[in-house]
């Protein structure tokens, strides 16, 4: 079986996980008074059963795939980069702050774009964040973590 | 001809120089975020929505609806120089565009985009000016069966017409859905899905769903193909085309509009249908059959003006009926949620001076960005020597911050991230993004019609039946859940 074949299924096994997942808690959901006739169970229901059906609909469709005119390709190292760039950038949002957070994500995506050069990326990633920061902070009146910096700025 | 009055007053708002200064805004940075790959106008408005909330409403959806007709123009310009069209609506254009560009005749082809853009721009603004009033009209018999039956067509239409299998459509329309269900159910007050986390108690914002899937998603899926960057053609000068290049570009450009408009009017969606349409029209009627598939300038001329038209015609079931078709109206529809408003029926009469400010606008905006794109596209065109690694690093920047100031909150950042990285697999297997972000935007409504319709009927079931526009548009929806698989089977027993 192709690649692309395996991640179809995958992605539908997990959207059929998460069908069970609403199917079940929607009969959690406090039922609460009212005149509503429906209440907040009957949508989620549906909900659940749509995306039960249109994911197996799916596992059907990949299951008779013949051929594939070009399989599934995707690199491996710049996922990981800007994911750790993401992990990062949300642990260390409001502890660093948004100047110095924003910017490893900013170099870690541009080192994942093939960008050789770390140093002009870091630079270019301070300059960016630390312009961005004042025009929405100062400009446009946002509030943004300011992190270990905040006696500076 | 109670319009013209309304427009000539729209005008008067929107020719302050405060709504100038914002359409002017809104023009350039959609003729920018239309050029730049990977960032497109639903992302833009998303992003500018935590920024909009001290504007004024009609200035915010002055510069919104600039954006918006802003970035078609742009869309254009990439198509033709990269070959890379930055949203459906563009593939066609890129066909022949690039084609023409590559044989020496870019300025041509930018020309007649720009041109035909601005013709089926204003064309379908005169006929939205017309059209919204009087489907407002129509509207205003509609109660909630019949909002709930036309939200049951455009779920269907939508999740069958985007995305390459309906299943793949469906699938992205519920898991949309499913996002809308989390928070505070609005009739009873009970919590669903929230896992006893707090910030899910407001429930999802669709910003934190749209940059997640458009931005960070579209970002993972660049940086892992490995295909290199495609090979921009260069032009100098100013963009012009000969009057032998406009006698054979007018004509395409009005068919194109007249079938670009009503089509992108229906509560269906989809702009990719009417430049199709366009396409295959201008192939059998062009006196010059032959250059089709090598740049035939019929080619730009048509699905270009039908584009544009189409993207007029989406306006009026936003406008009238509260209804988005593409996943910038989606978007539009939450910043009219932002400033506590309602599109529909009533807002032409509550909000007259915004509805038509927007609309005169539209006018303006066109007019603005036909002097900005016409002679000035290879000046735009330098957008495209952005290296990638720090166009694609200031996205994710702007990803953070525009989510960030949606609610002060860092949850909502990691939640944007998380499903960034769900829109990156979707990309990987063919399920399109955008049935999600409509779904999500559509669900809560859908659901409280419905339950509405059911409170006023005494839970009679029957009065989505027994009601003939509610019958008809569900007989409608109904068709089309059948329709498309029947003709692909169809064409398959054929062959």
């Amino acid at each position: 079986m192709s690649r692309k074949i395996c991640f179809e299924i995958a992605f539908a096994l997990g959207a059929i996980a998460l069908s069970l997942y609403l199917f079940i808690g929607s009969s959690g959901i406090n039922l609460g008074t009212g005149y509503d006739k429906i209440g907040p169970r009957f949508f989620p229901y549906i909900i659940a059963g749509g995306l039960f059906v249109s994911a197996s609909l799916m596992i059907f469709e990949a299951l008779r795939q013949k051929s594939l005119k070009s399989d599934l390709q995707f690199e491996i190292a710049p996922l990981v980069l800007i994911v750790i760039g993401l992990i990062i950038s949300v642990l260390l949002l409001e502890r660093l702050g948004f100047i110095l957070a924003v910017t490893i994500l900013f170099t870690l995506v541009a080192r994942a774009f093939k960008s050789q050069q770390l140093i002009r990326d870091v630079f270019v990633g301070l300059i960016l964040t630390t312009i961005v920061y004042y025009l929405f902070t100062s400009g446009l009146g946002l509030v943004l973590p300011r992190g270990v910096l905040s006696g500076l700025i | 001809m109670e319009s013209l009055g309304l427009l000539l007053d729209g005008f008067a708002i929107a020719l302050q120089w405060n709504n100038i200064f914002w359409a002017f805004v809104g023009v350039l940075l959609g003729t920018a975020v239309g050029i730049l790959p990977g960032i497109g106008p639903a992302l833009t408005v998303a992003l500018l929505l935590p920024v909009t909330f001290s504007l004024n409403p009609v200035s915010a959806f002055i510069m919104f609806a600039g954006i918006y007709y802003g970035g078609m123009y742009g869309g254009s310009t990439t198509s033709i120089l990269l070959n890379t069209p930055g949203e459906s609506g563009s593939i066609i254009t890129a066909l022949e565009g690039n084609k023409m560009a590559r044989s020496g005749r870019a300025s041509s082809a930018l020309a007649t985009a720009a041109l035909g853009s601005f013709v089926a721009g204003t064309l379908g603004t005169i006929a939205l000016t017309f059209a919204a009033p009087a489907m407002a009209d129509i509207a205003l018999v509609f109660g909630p069966a019949e909002y709930f039956a036309l939200i049951i067509l455009g779920f269907t239409t939508i999740s069958s017409v985007l995305g390459k299998t309906p299943a793949r459509g469906m699938l992205s329309l519920f898991l949309g859905l499913a996002l809308g269900v989390v928070g505070i159910d609005l009739q009873t007050g009970q919590a669903r899905f929230t896992m006893g986390l707090l910030p899910f108690f407001d429930g999802i914002h669709v910003v934190v769903v749209a940059v997640g899937l458009f931005a960070v998603g579209e970002t993972l899926y660049l940086a892992t193909q490995s295909k290199g960057a495609g090979e921009i053609i260069n032009i100098k000068g100013w963009t012009w085309m000969s009057r032998q290049d406009l006698a054979r570009s007018w004509k395409p450009w009005l068919r194109g509009s007249l079938l670009g408009f009503p089509i992108g009017g229906l509560p269906t969606g989809g702009s990719e249908i009417p430049t199709f349409l366009s396409y295959a029209l201008e192939k059998r009627l062009s006196k010059h059959p032959e250059e089709f598939g090598h740049g035939a300038i019929e080619g730009v001329a048509g699905p270009e003006a039908a584009n544009n038209a189409a993207a007029a015609g989406v306006l009026v079931p936003l406008l009238t009926l509260g209804l988005p078709t593409s996943a910038t109206a989606a978007i539009m529809l939450a910043a009219f949620q932002q400033f506590n408003l309602q599109p529909g029926p009533l807002i032409f009469v509550t909000n007259p001076e915004l509805v038509w400010g927007l609309i005169a606008s539209l006018y303006i905006g066109n007019f603005m960005l036909l002097l900005l794109n016409l002679p000035l596209a290879p000046l735009w065109a330098r957008l495209l020597k952005i290296p990638s690694p720090f166009l694609y690093g200031g996205i994710l920047v702007f990803a953070t911050l525009g989510t960030y100031s949606l609610n002060n909150s860092v949850f909502d950042v990691g939640l944007m991230y998380l499903i960034g990285v769900i829109g990156f697999y979707m990309r990987l297997v063919d399920i399109p993004v955008a049935p999600a972000v409509i779904g999500m935007i559509l669900g809560p409504m859908a659901e409280q019609q419905f339950r509405r319709a059911l409170a006023i009927s005494q839970g009679d079931a029957t009065i989505f039946f027994s009601r003939p526009i509610s019958a008809t548009l569900l007989g409608l929806a109904l068709c089309a859940l059948i329709a498309v698989p029947l003709v692909k089977y169809l064409q398959k027993k054929r062959s």
